[in-house]
């Protein structure tokens, strides 16, 4: 395989997995929501763009397997929760439709600097499935972009289960921003735009704006997370997650589906 | 016989898109390059949303359309699939299917079942992963057009 530079397998790998592992469980939460979301336009949105997440996880899960990891299915259904990368944000159950909106619009946005980041790196697959990914979630930031809007300006009752959706989420949103890697890592691959404090800033004056014109108070810095899910350290809700979404696939491990 | 890349082209033309029939993957634009060597053919396809369902079915369908020629059905990042892509053809089918082809704007998108650009829309997403939500304010019917992206 051909880089195309200097870096090594293991640093794709461990720029790409908590891409994947991301994508992967908050479209999982997402599918919660599957027939419960406010109206039927939105369960089909929602649905659509958990089905749009998933596959992204799985382009990215069969680049991990181009550079040595199982095939995504074993990756998926086979990995013990210390095994994951995600942000444990992403695994926390989800609260009421407020503050999923909150989560997704501050994931969203997240994820559109850091797919602007990773647009720049310079192994061409990833380049390629980026560019077709990136067309995929300007869908999905308008979306959450306009249902924060609306609730913040809709009733006072959605206003302020807004706002608490907010307060609940802001404290743990630390390790979305980590990679669980020295910053020095991501400068040897000229990705710099996406070490913690850059991608972290970038994000604080978008979301910052955005609260802004709502009119909502900024809660202040993110603080530094207490632990790490991107270095596999995780909830006692990852493994709960895991339970529920390999309960089928246990049943009977030698299946073909 | 050995097969030409003409001929397999031509076959492809029957393997219609799994949720609309009335659309040829061709028409579609996910045909990317057909090439014929002693091994057999090689397809390379675009995926059209990234997360779509029917990318297995339509390579089992390549083939199968492909008969007897050995065929590898790739499926291909080099350039991402548009809806720009879909043809004249396809999108009369599209329309023809009930369905709105894709436009730049969500604006003045006419109705599939009267015509009217009375229309408005409801969702971007809507019952697949490749369309939106309208409704015509004429014939008073919800429609789907095909998601521009």
């Amino acid at each position: 395989m051909n880089t195309g530079q200097k870096s090594e397998g293991s640093d794709w790998v461990a720029l790409i997995k908590p891409v994947a592992d991301d994508e992967w469980i908050v479209a999982h939460r997402g599918s919660e929501w599957l027939g419960l979301a406010p109206d039927l336009e939105e369960d089909l949105a929602y649905s659509s763009i958990n089905q749009d997440e998933m596959g992204h996880a799985h382009f990215y899960y069969a680049l991990l397997a181009e550079l040595g990891d199982p095939e995504p299915e074993r990756t998926v259904y086979g990995r013990p929760p210390e095994q994951w990368r995600n942000a444990r944000i992403l695994e926390a159950p989800n609260g009421d439709w407020a503050q999923t909106v909150a989560l997704r619009y501050f994931y969203e946005v997240f994820d559109d600097l850091r797919l602007e980041g990773l647009s720049h790196s310079l192994w061409q697959p990833l380049q390629d499935g980026i560019r077709t990914i990136r067309r995929e979630e300007s869908y999905h930031l308008q979306h959450f972009s306009t249902w924060f809007d609306m609730l913040a300006v809709g009733t006072p009752e959605s206003r302020r289960r807004l706002v608490n959706g907010i307060d609940a989420l802001w404290m743990n949103l630390g390790d979305l921003f980590s990679w669980g890697q020295p910053d020095t890592w991501l400068a040897a691959m000229g990705l710099d735009n996406l070490s913690q404090p850059v991608i972290k800033a970038a994000w604080e004056r978008r979301v910052g704006d955005k609260l802004e014109a709502a009119g909502i108070p900024w809660p202040g810095p993110v603080p530094e997370p207490l632990a790490d899910g991107r270095r596999g350290q995780h909830t006692q809700d990852l493994q709960a997650l895991l339970n529920v979404m390999t309960e089928v696939q246990r049943t009977d491990l030698t299946a073909q589906w | 016989m050995a097969i030409t890349a003409d001929r397999a082209l031509q076959l492809l033309t029957r393997v219609m898109d799994p949720e609309i029939p009335a659309l040829s993957i061709v028409d579609l634009g996910m045909v990317d390059s057909i090439k014929v060597d002693e091994s057999g053919v090689h397809v390379d396809l675009i995926p059209t949303f990234m997360g779509c369902p029917a990318l297995d079915v339509i390579r089992q369908r390549v083939q199968d359309a492909l008969e007897d020629a050995p065929a590898v059905v790739r499926f291909v990042h080099t350039k991402p699939w548009t809806t720009q892509m879909v043809s004249a053809r396809g999108r009369a089918a599209l329309t023809q299917w009930g369905i709105a082809p894709p436009t730049d704007s969500p604006a003045g998108v006419r109705c599939p079942l009267c015509g009217s650009p009375n229309t408005r829309r409801t969702s971007a997403f809507g019952s697949g992963l490749c369309r939106a939500s309208f409704y015509c304010h004429d014939c008073a019917q919800p429609f789907e057009q095909m998601k521009s992206i």
